[in-house]
């Protein structure tokens, strides 16, 4: 038996020449989309590790559902994060509490960088940004950004 | 001026490894040759998981957002193609449940209404007759495929996608992990996935 997944079958082949036939052209919007990706990219800034994901949940659950909150949970250094996002508004929360800096940042519309405070009680509550977006956070153990929420 | 000799550094025919390893060095050339390299394996991704315009095309900005975010976890550049497909087709999943839409999008069966999605590309119409013949019956054939592939759940669709383009293939424990799927079930999926399109194309051969 193989230990790789592989595309051993005619039909495949069928099946990526009737997509080939049928594909739009890439809009160059698009394609500059993808190069302009590079410019997120923080080699300096470590990732928050994700530890739940409601929409992974979801996904194990009932085909075609869809939700209008989403909550993520991520392990940053020796903190908790928090995000919830309803479709108005976007809770962030530290664990244990702490009063952090954090910076909001969305790709949409060439991107956009919002910096904010968390409470003594390590939250912040507000109008939830554009989309596709990431918080980035100044921890005791250093500066972590959770990876991008795109929707 | 040193841009440009530094953009001549790299094309995207260079080896993936040296595209990888260049990006990761913040030369801004690697990425761009990663991208023309490997544009088009997310863009026919995101298009067999859905025609949901929308979907598409966030779910292709989101895959080159994860790819620079994630550039450092890439252990093997040379199936850069099959994380970027596995990527492309997990964000399109995603999007379509966060946002409520159906799984497939629009029908494809009307191409002069569609614009710019799949229906409306049948091949350009040769001038000869019997060229023009053989390309209709490989247009019908191309759309009783892609009708039957459509006809999958989004499961299936994905686990065909990634087959299709990833080249070279994935190994299960990769593809189990990008995929969330357990790695015992993989086999028996792209197995039962295989013989259920290979089924619905029989009815639609007996169909007609």
């Amino acid at each position: 038996m193989t230990d790789e997944l592989m595309p051993d079958d005619d039909l495949l082949q069928r099946i990526s020449d009737a997509f080939d036939r049928g594909l739009p052209p890439l809009p160059e919007r698009l394609s500059g989309v993808a190069t302009d990706a590079f410019q997120w990219r923080r080699a300096d800034v470590a990732l928050a590790e994700l530890l739940f994901d409601s929409a992974h949940e979801d996904l194990v659950g009932i085909r075609g559902t869809s939700t209008d909150r989403r909550s993520f949970r991520y392990a940053a250094g020796g903190a908790v994060v928090r995000v919830h996002l309803t479709s108005a508004t976007m809770i962030v929360m530290v664990e244990p509490p702490l009063s952090v800096a954090c910076r909001i940042e969305t790709g949409a519309d060439g991107g956009a960088i919002a910096e904010y405070r968390t409470d003594e009680l390590g939250e912040l509550a507000l109008d939830v940004p554009a989309f596709p977006l990431r918080v980035e956070f100044d921890l005791p153990g250093g500066t972590y950004t959770t990876p991008w929420i795109t929707g | 001026m040193h841009r440009m000799s530094s953009d001549q550094r790299f094309s995207p025919g260079d080896d993936l490894a040296a595209l990888v390893d260049g990006a990761l060095g913040g030369e801004s050339a690697a990425w761009n040759a990663l991208v023309v390299r490997l544009e088009r394996v997310v863009w026919k991704a995101v298009n067999m998981m859905t025609y949901d315009a929308d979907i598409r095309d966030d779910a292709f900005a989101a895959t080159w957002l994860r790819l620079a975010e994630r550039l450092d976890t890439i252990r093997e550049p040379q199936k850069l193609p099959g994380w970027l497909a596995t990527t492309a087709t997990n964000e399109v999943r995603q999007l379509l449940r966060q946002r409520g839409r159906l799984p497939i999008g629009l029908p494809d069966s009307s191409p002069d209404q569609q614009g710019g999605g799949l229906g409306s590309l049948l091949d350009t119409v040769p001038g000869d007759e019997g060229d023009h013949e053989r390309g209709m019956i490989a247009a019908e054939d191309a759309e009783q495929v892609r009708a039957a592939f459509r006809r999958l759940d989004d499961g299936c669709r994905q686990v065909i996608t990634v087959l299709v383009l990833t080249d070279p293939p994935l190994a299960y424990d990769q593809a189990s992990e990008l995929l969330g799927r357990p790695i015992g079930s993989l086999g028996p999926t792209r197995k039962r996935c295989l013989e259920k399109i290979r089924t619905l194309l029989e009815l639609e051969g007996d169909a007609e």
